[in-house]
């Protein structure tokens, strides 16, 4: 149990105690790290884009209102900057890099070891799978499964009404089960 | 990873899909690395740190107070002296000396004001401009004193214990501050008074601090750094 909510720390923030920003980092930095990992699939610029998300709550503390909770309005931010900076980097050239062996790697390194091996390849095609998911499809799957508990507050951090999480959401596990059948048809993508 | 962080939202697809929602929860998530903790609260001091702009805002910025004072004074004194005949002795740099020092009293009541506001910023601003003052006012030392002792904000601590600079060396100051060294609740503001022990404190106090550190009284965190500050100039 937290002794103190997030949407009061914010409110603590915004008074211009910014002390209070380091127990909201506290809380959420893993999460927003791996939501920016999922998109980004670079490790460096996902902790760039973590560090930067919680500045830009510092500076528009004041703009969270308290209508709905803080950690949807932290995903919100989260993911207007993250977009941001995917479309800068599409402007610039820098395209995602795909997930190989290397990016796997680092992302499944501390799998256990009692796994077994089929596991573990069905696992590991999932995760291609996930990668290879257009960003929008993947970032509600991501927030849906390890972020939120219920669709309004999904919605509220995907910017869109309830209704439209629960059809995005739909839409892009059934894309992601088309790419990991196709995949199971053809290893060779793996 | 707790499993309540796993629970995600209710999900109900075909039969593939509800599987792979469940396989889903079993990917590994990556954890970030260790230099993103302190690059964040170096990020963060950085941010908090107010501008030059905001600075001067908090010197001069509340205008609604000192401006229609001031203005009403040098009317006032306009009048005096346009009406007054026995002032016509008095020479123009004792007047504006006089004048300099009913403004610059004036700016110490707004500060003092400003250093007991509701608003935890406002108290920021006013500990910034205080620094500045403080060295020549025992009062305004007093008012930060309890602003480093008592204020609910650590950053608001922390940024009086700053301000208050040399005045450690001053025997009320540094009584006090010395007494809050142990007892400080948060690291930020431990570091705060270890940083000022460092820069501007007493042999006395300096040897008091490296004590405190060798009988692990401070933040664990803190421990290395005091004994690295100051072992080499001990020895």
């Amino acid at each position: 149990m937290q002794a103190v909510s997030d949407e009061q720390l914010i409110s603590w923030v915004a008074d211009g105690d910014s002390s209070c920003l380091g127990t909201l980092f506290e809380r959420h930095h893993r999460g927003i790290y791996q939501f920016c990992l999922q998109l980004t699939r670079n490790p460096a610029l996902a902790e760039d884009l973590t560090q930067e998300i919680f500045i830009r709550v510092l500076r528009k503390a004041g703009s969270f209102r308290g209508e709905g909770c803080f950690k949807a309005w932290l995903y919100n931010v989260a993911r207007n900057l993250t977009f941001d900076e995917l479309r800068k980097n599409k402007r610039r050239g820098i395209t995602v890099p795909e997930p190989d062996a290397e990016n796997l790697g680092h992302m499944v390194d501390e799998r256990s070891a009692e796994q077994s091996a089929s596991d573990k390849q069905r696992l590991d095609q999932l995760e291609t799978a996930l990668a290879r998911l257009p960003e929008a499809a993947r970032e509600v799957i991501w927030l849906g499964r390890f972020e939120f508990e219920g669709y309004d507050e999904l919605a509220q951090a995907l910017g869109c009404k309830p209704g439209a999480a629960r059809v995005r959401m739909h839409r892009a596990m059934n894309q992601l089960n088309d790419i990991f059948k196709a995949m199971e048809v053809n290893p060779a993508h793996v | 990873m707790s499993d309540e962080k796993q629970r995600g939202v209710p999900f109900d697809g075909a039969p593939e899909e509800q599987q792979l929602w469940d396989s889903l929860s079993q990917i590994n998530r990556a954890e970030p690395g260790p230099a993103l903790r302190s690059r964040f609260y170096d990020a963060l001091s950085e941010a908090s740190r107010p501008t030059l702009a905001q600075r001067l805002a908090a010197r001069f910025g509340n205008v609604s107070l000192w401006v229609p004072a001031v203005a009403c004074m040098v009317i006032g004194l306009g009048l005096g002296l346009a009406l007054n005949p026995s002032s016509q002795g008095t020479g123009p740099t004792d007047q504006l000396v006089a004048l300099q020092e009913q403004v610059s009293d004036l700016n110490r009541r707004v500060l003092l004001d400003q250093l007991e506001q509701a608003s935890t910023n406002a108290r920021l601003r006013g500990v910034i401009a205080a620094g500045e003052l403080v060295a020549d006012d025992p009062d305004l030392a007093r008012a930060l004193l309890r602003r480093a002792s008592q204020d609910q904000s650590a950053s608001v601590r922390s940024a009086a214990i700053d301000a208050l600079g040399p005045q450690i060396a001053s025997a009320e100051v540094g009584d006090e501050l010395m007494g809050l060294l142990e007892g400080a609740d948060s690291p930020l503001v431990q570091l705060a008074l270890v940083d000022l022990v460092l820069r501007h404190g007493t042999a006395r106090q300096v040897r008091l601090l490296l004590d405190l550190a060798r009988a692990e009284r401070l933040h664990p965190d803190l421990v290395p750094y005091v004994t690295s500050a100051v072992e080499p100039t001990e020895a």
